[in-house]
């Protein structure tokens, strides 16, 4: 893997607290959340290019809506 | 995207002594096409002869039909990880490992991230039911073990899920999490086949690195 | 704090493993997502389908007569004839196989559960396929098409 690199991160209030709050769901650093968060943006992001879209499903409902993403 | 193998070690069962392999993070086309190559032939051939031994329906492996080779489409998707172990030129195993996507069943860990684990196969010649003198040994720990570290670099402290193949006996899959590498069944996550689901903790992920407990 | 020696984990592992079948994942392994089927592929389903339901017509068995003596679901019979787009599970073909005596090799490859390996066998699943229709009773025709096909399925 290639050496790492800093960088800093301004958040405010509300991103911070959102932070928190998934960092503490999940028992995980606030910077594995963001690499996570990092790469489901770049996997949509690719996706979205091709011209699908992204949906969501509710298993027990059997229902699709659709994530609008800007 | 593929980085350069890096050396790990499995059990030469043949020569009864420790030996070098590479460890691929990251598979290519070619990789995957030949083990397959390799794989499938021996597999079918292995298969069909216990069946002709007469060994019940049941008791085959069920894998029998994987095909590697369709998976190639994914290989370059950043939320799946490829490791294969190679020795002596031959995959000896293979993994697929989903990053995202998959939480915690486990009450004790319910709703936390973990690797999960898609698929997993060890060569047919290392497997004692396919092969009368199976060739390398420990190949099977050393890619849960990969899942495991994969787990832990991805913070999500050693948390592994996998859905496996039936066979509760000695030496079938079941029997193969529960007792090597720690793993606790959960019934009632049988996914849409019936394969039980099985899930490491934490704590027994640490226990499973190290070898058992201390 | 214990040092980790891979040597002395990986015999132990070894020795523990003892040569067990390590696998996870699922039984049918799909390809997710799914690729549009060959035309190759679409035929030889079409024609596991036809020729499930002829044999089964041949025997003059219902559904549910011929579900139980092959040990299959019923549920699994009837995707098997009426959707072409159906995958059955490994068991059922097995089973399939075994009843309909012909070879579980040639009949998951026409399931989709294996890869043909050669054209011969894609050729005679499409003729198949265009040679038969469902219908209640088989025509001499069929018979024939049928038996033809069976013959070709039991060959080594």
């Amino acid at each position: 893997m290639a050496d790492k690199r800093t960088m800093t991160l301004n958040l405010n209030d509300d991103e911070m607290d959102a932070l928190d709050a998934l960092s503490s769901r999940y028992d995980m650093s606030k910077t594995a959340i963001i690499r996570k968060a990092l790469r489901m943006y770049q996997v949509i992001d690719t996706r979205l290019q091709r011209g699908e879209k992204l949906f969501m499903e509710d298993e027990i409902e059997k229902k699709k809506s659709e994530l609008l993403v800007l | 995207m593929t980085n350069g193998p890096i050396t790990i070690r499995i059990f030469d069962l043949h020569k009864g002594v420790v030996v070098d392999a590479s460890l691929h993070k990251g598979l290519t086309e070619e990789q995957i096409r030949r083990a397959q190559a390799e794989w499938e032939p021996i597999r079918k051939e292995s298969i069909a002869r216990l069946r002709d031994q007469g060994h019940p329906l049941e008791e085959l492996p069920k894998h029998w039909g994987w095909d590697w080779t369709r998976k190639i489409s994914r290989l370059g998707n950043p939320l799946l990880g490829f490791y294969g172990i190679e020795c002596e030129g031959k995959m000896q195993g293979l993994l697929e490992v989903a990053k995202e996507g998959h939480l915690a069943k486990l009450p004790v860990q319910k709703g936390k991230p973990l690797i999960y684990v898609k698929y997993v196969e060890t060569a047919p010649w290392n497997i004692k039911l396919l092969a009368p003198k199976p060739h390398y040994g420990g190949i099977g720990s050393q890619l849960m073990r990969i899942a495991v570290e994969l787990s832990l670099t991805e913070d999500c402290k050693g948390r592994v899920g996998l859905h496996s193949l039936p066979g509760d006996k000695k030496g079938e899959p079941e029997w193969f999490y529960q007792h090597v590498c720690y793993m606790e069944p959960i019934e009632a996550e049988r996914d849409g086949e019936g394969l039980l689901y099985f899930e490491l903790t934490k704590e027994k992920a640490d226990e499973f690195l190290k070898g058992g407990k201390s | 704090m214990r040092m980790f020696d891979e040597d002395a984990w990986i015999r132990q592992k070894a020795a523990e493993e003892d040569g067990a079948f390590v696998s996870a994942g699922c039984i049918m392994m799909p390809a997710d997502p799914l690729p549009a089927p060959t035309s190759d592929a679409l035929a030889a389903r079409l024609s596991l389908s036809r020729f499930v339901q002829l044999g089964r017509l041949k025997l003059r068995l219902t559904k549910e007569q011929f579900a139980t003596k092959a040990q299959i679901p019923l549920k699994e019979l009837v995707c098997i004839e009426d959707d072409d787009q159906y995958t059955p599970t490994l068991r059922t073909v097995h089973m399939l196989a075994q009843f309909l005596k012909v070879s579980h090799v040639k009949l998951l490859t026409l399931a989709g559960l294996a890869q043909a390996k050669d054209a011969q066998f894609n050729d005679a699943a499409v003729r198949f396929a265009a040679m038969s229709e469902p219908i209640r009773q088989l025509t001499r025709e069929e018979q024939e098409a049928f038996d033809e096909f069976a013959k070709f399925l039991s060959a080594r």
